[in-house]
């Protein structure tokens, strides 16, 4: 381990670290180009180096790109990365409110904290939390599903009947293409693209990079009403060592949080904020007005996703599983250096593996210093004209949408995707229901097939205790809700009398 | 020697020589190629299937000095990459595909693919993987051989869990094997190879096919235990794991694994077939090749133009055969 580490701090692994970090920042703050495709293009630049620089790169884009994409998330309201949707909500709100240097450093610091605290894991718990991984069968992943579900639902301010109809219809759009059991195409009306569904990431760009484009380009018509995001000039350093030690309940809530997901196979960076975000809610003891430029909301988020990408080497280091599209594309590289992820990787070339896992750790800190002192100059994005951004926004998301797979249908689905979020923003029915119930739903149908073979009575599934300890939290919390809706409805009647 | 007899011999030795053009396939085809040639991987790319075609873009490079691009076109279970290299893309030989039996074959014949078998013509055949069974040592049945599993499947039936991807090679070599030795499993369907590994390691299924070049890592590591091979050759890897020949089940050879051949739209131009069919035949016969190759962890098992069109109807006429039968 400590030859890893030696090796982590060579002069080649610190470039790795360095470039990796800002190669990534770059892809993810460029709305429409993810992470996944900044790792798809730089793998065979890797082929140049040696395994571990390699890989320490690759790792570099992979959480660069991460939070690069809170970057535009926070400063024009456009996640660069379908993870940065939840920094947005939180974040752009604070830029909105004159502080985007703050909200920027904060992403900066809870991003890096996140890579720290996972990269900790990493380092000295893989073999624990792989075996909890595998443990993990199709009860506790349904459990966890509804959980997930339920959370969401639970704890928008929208009202509960919109909040189930917006996951109904998530459900109903993700139930196109061929079914997991017995291969029929469903909905697919014999048009080919459409067997295997709607691509999430060309729904998501759709849905929060080329619909706020729209917006954007709207707005830029109406006359101008003055900058909307004044910097107030202050540096955000003050501050930033004022708040960030008083939440280290927050932090450590959203980094297990993050680590436990993504050591989930099948739960990657873009589910991870929601659920975390959510939870923060729900626990947090300050009086935030969350939505509305709350500190523990952004931290909660940003931490969650770093922690997530950190969390996901284990399952994908010492079992070969990739936990995302970019971990696919990790894996891919590896095995064209001649390196097999999986047990006997750990076995027979520790010195690699922990050497990349001391660089991941290394570049989490190149990370967090790089938010801090240059993110704010990225500011210059809002000098931008509005049609200018709006043009660039949109031509970026049909180019990366189209660069997912080289298809075209991909930019149709995604144009559709602009048009229903902008339908749904005129209904105001909140949006996030339904991209919770697109991205989680065929891994909930999947494993609800798995689930309906292999156990033949619920009692089966009952005496799996995780499983019912998720379900029964799901079951409180929706009771709660219920009971809290009502009495506040009730309450102005009681005044009156 | 009179004129006239010259004449002849010379005519003789031009014959001679311009059957010999003819015969030769290798010729470079005039003006082919004037810019890079794309190999279409119906897959993401990260896969076994775009491993196989990288590592082959790579050695083609190297042997050829040509420019060879890899051009993944995934989506629709691999039917949209397929399809583009039977009829959409240009029929100029620059778009090759290197592509998947018996995963296509079972679109086309399920009529989920818009092209039928002859819109593909096989120029060569990269390797042949089986589909192999495995159980895992959290599972009641660790341990046990071949037999011993299906003789405590026959005393209890539907309680073994078999993982599987629907209807793929997987499903349906479970499925002939379930009739043929008269048992009866759980088959319990996933999305993918890699979550049924994983469920095997975690106890959630007693058995789980794969292919061995996936699996071969924890198989070393005593997590799980190769049962038998879906084919009718031994494993090169593992020569001693029973075939089906072995255990006496009735299996077509070479067809219930991963085929991964080289195929064009044949409406290419005859000499241009011809002239990829001898570059990419060479390069797989090299030495340096087959090395390439296992450092990714793939065994090369080149075939020829004729032998792989040959695996490549038997692969459809399989799939057809199984799918009437399931269907009676």
């Amino acid at each position: 381990m400590l030859e890893g580490f030696l090796n982590a701090i060579t002069y080649q692994s610190v470039a790795a670290e360095i470039g990796g970090v800002i190669i990534g920042i770059i892809f993810g703050a460029i709305p429409g180009l993810t992470a996944t495709l900044g790792i798809a293009l730089f793998v065979p630049v890797t082929f140049l180096m040696s395994p571990e620089h390699g890989m320490i790169m690759l790792g570099g884009i992979y959480s660069g790109g991460i939070f690069g994409g809170s970057i535009s998330a926070i400063l024009i309201n456009i996640p660069g990365t379908p993870a940065s949707i939840v920094t947005s909500w939180e974040g752009h709100a604070m830029a909105r409110a004159g502080k985007a240097p703050f909200a920027l450093a904060l992403a900066a610091v809870s991003s890096g904290i996140g890579g720290i605290l996972a990269a900790i894991a990493v380092l000295f718990l893989t073999p624990i939390l792989s075996s909890f991984a595998l443990s993990f069968g199709s009860p506790e992943y349904c459990a966890l599903l509804i959980f997930s579900f339920t959370i969401v639902i639970v704890m928008l301010e929208t009202p509960l009947a919109s909040n189930l109809f917006g996951c109904f219809v998530g459900l109903l759009i993700v139930t196109i293409g061929i079914d997991p059991v017995i291969g029929t195409p469903r909905f697919t009306f014999g048009v080919v693209e459409l067997y295997s569904g709607f691509n999430l990431v060309a729904v998501l760009i759709g849905f929060f990079c080329m619909s706020q484009a729209v917006v954007l380009a709207l707005n830029s018509l109406k006359p101008d009403k003055g900058g909307e995001i004044i910097f107030d000039g202050k540096r955000p350093y003050g501050e930033l060592l004022r708040v960030v030690p008083t939440r280290i309940f927050t932090y450590l809530r959203s980094a297990v949080t993050g680590v436990f997901l993504g050591i989930l196979p099948a739960l990657g960076p873009v589910e991870t904020p929601f659920i975390s975000y959510a939870l923060e809610k729900r626990f947090n003891k300050r009086n935030e007005k969350f939505g509305k430029g709350s500190i523990s909301g952004l931290i909660a988020s940003e931490t969650s996703i770093s922690a997530n990408v950190g969390g996901s080497l284990i399952p994908l280091i010492s079992l070969g599983i990739p936990g995302s599209g970019a971990a696919a594309v990790f894996i891919g590289a590896l095995t064209l250096h001649g390196l097999q992820p999986g047990p006997m990787l750990f076995a027979n070339q520790p010195t690699l593996i922990y050497s990349f896992f001391w660089g991941f750790l290394i570049l989490n800190i190149f990370m967090l210093f790089f938010g801090v002192f240059a993110a704010r100059y990225c500011a210059f994005v809002l000098k931008i004209p509005k049609f200018v951004l709006a043009t660039f926004v949109a031509v970026f998301s049909i180019l990366g949408t189209f660069a997912i797979q080289n298809n075209m249908f991909d930019v149709f689905v995604m144009l559709g995707a602009t048009a229903f979020a902008l339908w749904f923003q005129a209904l105001r029915i909140s949006l996030l229901p339904v991209v919770m119930a697109v991205i989680l739903g065929p891994l909930f149908e999947q494993q609800i097939a798995v689930l309906n073979t292999s156990y033949s009575s619920v009692g089966e599934v009952l005496q799996r205790p995780v499983a019912v300890v998720f379900l029964a939290v799901s079951v409180l919390m929706l009771g709660f809700r219920l009971v809290r809706g009502t009495s506040r409805r009730g309450m102005p009647e009681q005044t009156e009398v | 020697m009179t004129f006239k007899s010259v004449a002849v011999t010379g005519a003789a030795v031009l014959f001679t020589i311009a059957s010999a053009v003819g015969a030769s396939a290798a010729d470079k085809p005039a003006n082919y190629p004037t810019r890079p040639i794309n190999l279409v991987v119906p897959y993401p790319a990260g896969g076994g299937v775009d491993l196989t075609a990288r590592t082959l873009a790579a050695q083609l490079e190297r042997t050829t000095g040509l420019q060879f691009r890899v051009e993944n076109r995934a989506g629709g279970g691999s039917t949209i990459g397929n399809s583009y290299v039977a009829k959409q893309a240009k029929a100029d030989g620059y778009t090759v595909g290197v592509l998947a039996n018996p995963t296509m074959a079972i679109s086309v014949v399920q009529g989920r693919a818009p092209f039928v078998k002859g819109d593909l013509e096989p120029l060569a055949g990269i390797t042949f993987a089986p589909a192999i069974w495995l159980s895992g040592t959290k599972s009641k049945i660790a341990g046990k051989s071949f037999k011993e599993v299906i003789a405590y499947a026959k005393e209890h039936p539907g309680e073994l869990k078999v993982g599987v991807i629907p209807n793929g090679a997987f499903d349906i070599a479970t499925r002939i094997l379930e009739k043929q030795l008269g048992v009866k499993f759980t088959i319990v369907p996933f999305q993918g190879g890699k979550p049924a590994a994983v469920a095997l390691l975690g106890g959630n299924v007693d058995i789980a096919a794969n292919y061995y070049d996936e699996v071969a890592q924890f198989i070393d590591a005593g997590q799980m235990k190769l049962l038998a091979v879906a084919d009718n050759t031994p494993l090169s890897q593992v020569p001693d794991a029973p075939t089906m020949k072995d255990l006496g089940v009735k299996i077509p050879s070479g067809t219930w694994g991963a085929d991964r051949l080289v195929a064009v739209s044949p409406k290419v131009p005859a000499e241009i077939k011809a002239y990829l069919a001898s570059i990419i035949n060479d390069t797989l016969k090299e030495e340096e090749t087959r090395e390439a190759f296992e450092k990714v962890g793939i065994e090369l098992i080149p075939l020829t133009a004729e032998e792989e069109q040959a695996r490549y109807n038997a692969s459809f006429e399989a799939v057809s055969e199984y799918f009437q039968n399931a269907a009676h």
